[in-house]
């Protein structure tokens, strides 16, 4: 059941063996919007940023990110896998559906990365989103925008303290259209209601992976595996895809 | 007060450092404060007191002064005419900010300067509308003009001439530019000096040269270079490629003070392009977009556009 697509996802990247600087969706891409690029972050030998007038200044992803048997190890800064343009046949499925999975499944780097911390993003910018699946020290955060939220999806949904930890783990968000979970390892860590429809999402945002489309909420750890659903799986499913990784 | 006056303030020691131009002429070097706050924006709107810090933080530092108070007494007299210039070509999502103008008038009025001497100007209904100004409402008791309403006859100077605000030419006594941080698609970034394209009656006519060449005629404009006595710059979100309208790009958090306007337009610059170069999009320094005007500026005896030159600050207030 480690198999990316054993769920019907309406995206799937599996980062296990990855190589070069695109990741394409093992799903179906109906209009070829979903695959995801790495500009020059792979294998190039980091460069010290120089001094900006506000803080260092390094192109995106100069070094910072390689590719490994377990996934894409991040351990820079500026480094995203992201689509070149909208994800907007992307975000039209999930409307639609009016119901989603967010799955990801990798190892953070540390427990104090925030922002939050982006691991999937379907962004703008700092300020406005779809959904996020991010880090917060030790927390896993949600921010799901429907129309009786904010245009940024807070507030956030967390689960407690504690929840992450420095290993691999499979991390599952769920919305059945009024009930958002997310699940750590299988378990359910927190449950909360969000009212309103997916009906405000913008389908201009791209779709992010480990960053915000303007690359300043980076996430690092390995990612193993990014995975979206047009629908809420259930339970017994999510605890099924977390003990296949976690056996 | 006549500039004159004000430099022979600056002397007394009322000030560390002084009025535009000044610095250019040898006096030391221009002061550019840039107060930043992660809290300015909240869901990407200006919250009014954490915006007012940061200018008066700002201005503080450009001063030298010990208090908001003090800087901005040693800046404007309460006897005086003040002309604020805001830029609302950005629209609603990328211009100067009422929070950041009610300030500034709130601090004008703590210097003694009176409601009905304040003035505000821009060129369209539509950019007064952006930084939620009205010809019908006072704000705070200033005025808002459309230029149009009250127009010079035409003003040559170098390559430019055209007809100007009237009132900015004959009757304010100091200039508050409120410029925004932003790119330009034909002179590569819009700062304080290009903001005064709003004070002037038809902007289109002086893009030729990409801006270079008029632009500065207008800033050595001896109502606009005597006269500019502060720069603040609303930083909070800024725009660095493509039209200067629309939707931020990039959220700085900053608010930058300055007396020197090629100083300040130096270092908007440079942030704009920082950010670029964070993104891996084509620097301006080298291309057709490059900012020609700010050194062109700089040797006509404007202000100073050497970075290494300008002494700026990044003042953190979390």
């Amino acid at each position: 059941m480690q198999d990316p697509l054993a769920l019907d996802p309406i995206a799937a990247y599996d980062f296990r063996e990855g190589q070069g600087d695109t990741i394409a969706s093992l799903a179906p891409d109906e209009d070829d919007s979903l695959t995801l690029t790495l500009g020059d972050a792979i294998d190039r030998e980091a460069q010290p940023p120089r001094q900006g007038i506000l803080g260092p200044v390094s192109p995106p992803g100069q070094g910072g990110a390689r590719w490994a048997e377990e996934g894409l190890v991040i351990e820079g800064a500026r480094v995203a896998a992201k689509t070149y343009g909208p994800a907007a046949w992307l975000t039209d499925t999930l409307v639609d559906a009016g119901a989603l999975s967010v799955e990801f499944v990798g190892g953070p780097g540390d427990t104090e990365q925030n922002g939050p911390a982006r691991m999937v993003s379907l962004s703008v910018d700092p300020y406005h989103r779809n959904l996020t699946l991010g880090q917060e020290a030790d927390r896993y955060v949600l921010r799901l925008r429907t129309t009786d939220t904010d245009a940024n999806g807070t507030p956030n949904i967390e689960t407690p303290p504690g929840t992450v930890r420095p290993e691999l783990q499979h991390v599952m968000a769920t919305y059945d259209g009024g009930v958002a979970r997310v699940y750590v390892d299988g378990e359910l860590a927190v449950e909360e209601d969000r009212g309103g429809s997916l009906e405000s999402w913008d389908a201009d945002y791209p779709l992010v992976i480990a960053n915000e489309a303007d690359l300043e909420r980076q996430w690092r750890g390995t990612v193993a595996l990014a995975a979206i659903y047009d629908r809420a799986l259930t339970n017994d499913e999510v605890t099924g895809r977390a003990d296949a990784w976690l056996a | 007060m006549t500039r004159r006056d004000f430099v022979g303030r600056l002397g007394a020691g009322v000030l560390a450092l002084g009025a535009a131009g000044s610095v250019a002429r040898g006096q030391g070097s221009p002061k550019v404060g840039i107060a930043q706050s992660e809290h300015v924006l909240v869901d990407g709107a200006v919250r009014p007191y954490t915006v007012g810090e940061m200018i008066d933080r700002a201005v503080m530092f450009v001063t030298g002064a010990a208090s908001a108070d003090a800087a901005w007494s040693g800046l404007f007299s309460a006897d005086e005419v003040v002309g604020i210039k805001p830029n609302g070509l950005g629209g609603y999502g990328c211009s100067t900010d009422p929070a950041v103008i009610t300030h500034c008038i709130q601090r004008l009025h703590g210097v003694g300067v009176r409601p009905e001497s304040i003035l505000l100007w821009e060129d369209r209904p539509n950019n007064l509308d952006a930084c939620s100004l009205s010809v019908d409402e006072p704000l705070l008791g200033a005025r808002s003009h459309l230029i149009q309403s009250d127009l010079t006859e035409p003003i040559t100077h170098g390559s430019l001439t055209d007809r100007f605000f009237r009132p900015l030419v004959n009757d304010v006594d100091a200039v508050l530019n409120l410029p925004i941080l932003k790119a330009h698609p034909i002179c590569g970034v819009t700062l304080a000096m290009k903001n005064h394209y709003g004070s002037l009656a038809d902007p289109s006519a002086q893009h030729f040269d990409r801006c270079n060449t008029p632009m500065v005629d207008l800033a050595d404009m001896p109502f606009i270079r005597d006269k500019t006595r502060l720069v603040v710059c609303d930083g909070t979100r800024a725009r660095i490629q493509g039209q200067a309208y629309g939707e931020p790009e990039y959220y700085p958090n900053v608010v930058m003070a300055a007396t020197d306007p090629v100083a300040h337009d130096t270092v908007g610059y440079h942030i704009i392009e920082d950010e670029r170069e964070r993104r891996g999009i084509a620097p301006l320094k080298g291309s057709d977009l490059e900012p020609r005007y700010i050194a062109m500026a700089a040797e006509r005896g404007l202000g100073v556009a050497d970075l290494e030159s300008i002494d700026y600050e990044v003042i953190d207030l979390a």
